[in-house]
């Protein structure tokens, strides 16, 4: 009798501490989630700007036609409600390149900077550009504690069994790494 | 120019106000100094008296018996008058005050950027800092001001009449040296919760400061905030702070890598260790500071010291520049 009860302990014992390999487990995937979806909602808010983008570029560059072109098309691509998160991300690269040649081109045509949408894209894109910048960090961080929870013992024996795989790190495209030649943006397309 | 020479100008500049203050220094020591001595004279003389009384014998060796003993008590009862005199005198306090008023308003006013303005027995309302939810012995008491009554450096917490009752919760809260600047505030705090609540008691340096992010998130270093413990992308950070925050990504927005970096070099600069917290749009920063015995204040005057002593304006700016090094090192201002 006196051995079934303790079994029963140890028993009791293990099945709490798997429990709660398991519930940490789940709650750094749900980690993983939540940060991700930060980013999906400032994506978003960047996108938002385009709209305003080309309407300013409409009314002082008419003459950067290919500029406008491609900003319309970008802003058609992103109304699109199907978009798969890699497909988000593509478009994200790009229209991190439309609005660098478009800061670019308010050198050169300084009667942009008069626009008061102008203004208002440029304050907002810089609080975006924080806001992603931080959900990226926050995204990688819990990215981390989750990989290390999938791949270190004993919590990885559990993540095997249910499962869960190691994550890619949210990295900065090439294109944001490089320093961009704006003159050059959109020429090879 | 740079703060030391600006320093070496202002106290040249300031020498006459440095000379009516060291005269007013050593009038504030003269009675306690001489009553202490002469309480001190009478008593070893009676002791000695009374011993002398009992012994049939006097000899060099009864004297050398009793002289550390003697020795001792003088000191002690030296000290007790000294302290007693000195910090109920009102020399001390007027020393005290026209020092901070000339010396110290002087040394922020010009050698601090944006001169900001400085109230020597001001300091930080209690409600705002139990609203950085830094100390959880605040919790239990209520935030609305009208539950409580200030008196004599004690929150009293209201009865039915409005009237204080001894047995309610009470908070012993006093501060000063009130540095107001562009957009943040400081000030020395001394706290204790009363009974009923652990016998908590803290001095400290206390920073408010303006973000200049809009945000609506609260986190912080402690658990009061919320359960869940974050860890940022800075191991150091990491160790030496606990971040507890619901919404991780506001807690990265508001805590960009360098200003991580930045929090670490602090520590190590000064190792002082501090809580801080991010409630709506304000940080908050308390930094305990030492009170012990021999310990030396913040912006406090000298008192055995001779105020033509240069070191002594030298350890002042030393002291602004942590108070207002922190705000500058953080780049939140």
């Amino acid at each position: 009798m006196a051995s079934i009860i303790i079994l029963s302990i140890i028993a009791i014992i293990f099945l709490s501490w798997i429990i709660g390999i398991y519930n940490n487990l789940i709650a750094k995937k749900n980690q993983v989630e939540n940060t991700f979806s930060s980013i999906d909602v400032y994506l978003k808010n960047r996108f938002d700007l385009i709209p305003n983008l080309v309407a300013v570029a409409k009314q002082a560059v008419k003459s950067e036609t290919k500029f406008i072109e491609k900003a319309i098309s970008l802003r058609n691509q992103v109304s699109n409600p199907d978009l798969s998160m890699d497909d988000k991300i593509h478009l994200d690269n790009q229209a991190s390149q439309l609005f660098t040649r478009f800061f670019a081109l308010s050198e050169s045509y300084p009667q942009m900077q008069s626009i008061s949408l102008f203004k208002e894209i440029q304050s907002n894109l810089a609080e975006i550009e924080d806001r992603i910048s931080a959900a990226r960090r926050a995204f990688n961080s819990a990215i981390t504690q989750y990989n290390n929870a999938v791949e270190m013992f004993p919590s990885n024996i559990i993540a095997l069994l249910i499962g869960f795989k190691v994550k890619e790190w949210f990295e900065a495209s090439e294109g944001e790494r490089q320093n961009v030649n704006v003159d050059n943006l959109f020429e090879a397309e | 120019m740079n703060n030391n020479d600006k320093l070496y100008n202002l106290y040249l500049q300031l020498e006459p106000t440095i000379a009516e203050l060291e005269e007013a220094r050593k009038s504030a020591l003269i009675v306690p100094v001489l009553l202490g001595a002469v309480v001190c004279l009478l008593f070893t003389y009676n002791l000695l008296s009374w011993i002398l009384k009992g012994t049939s014998h006097f000899s060099i060796f009864t004297l050398i018996f009793w002289l550390p003993l003697f020795s001792l008590l003088a000191f002690v009862i030296f000290q007790l008058v000294f302290t007693i005199c000195y910090y109920f005198s009102s020399p001390k306090e007027k020393y005290e005050k026209a020092f901070k008023e000339t010396i110290i308003s002087s040394l922020i006013e010009n050698l601090l950027i944006d001169s900001p303005q400085y109230f020597p027995e001001e300091f930080l309302d209690f409600f705002t800092i139990k609203n950085s939810c830094i100390w959880k012995e605040f919790n239990n008491y209520s935030r609305s001001k009208s539950n409580y009554r200030f008196d004599r450096g004690i929150y009293w917490l209201k009865d039915h009449n409005g009237v204080r009752s001894g047995l309610t919760p009470h908070i012993y809260y006093d501060g000063s040296d009130l540095i107001s600047g562009k957009n943040f505030k400081c000030s020395q705090l001394h706290i204790s919760p009363g009974s009923g609540l652990s016998n908590y008691t803290f001095k400290s340096l206390f920073i408010i400061i303006d973000l200049p992010k809009n945000t609506n998130t609260a986190f912080g270093t402690s658990n009061n905030i919320s359960d869940n413990k974050i860890l940022l992308d800075n191991p150091e950070f990491n160790e030496l702070f606990p971040v507890y925050a619901e919404d991780i990504t506001e807690a990265f927005y508001i805590l960009p890598s360098n200003l991580l970096e930045r929090m670490v070099n602090f520590v190590h600069k000064t190792g002082r260790k501090f809580d801080f917290s991010v409630v709506d749009d304000k940080f908050y920063i308390a930094i305990p500071i030492p009170w012990g015995d021999g310990e030396r204040q913040l912006l406090e005057p000298p008192l055995f010291k001779s105020l033509f002593d240069y070191s002594i304006y030298e350890e002042y700016l030393a002291d602004l520049d942590l108070i207002l090094g922190i705000v500058e090192d953080l780049k939140l201002a």
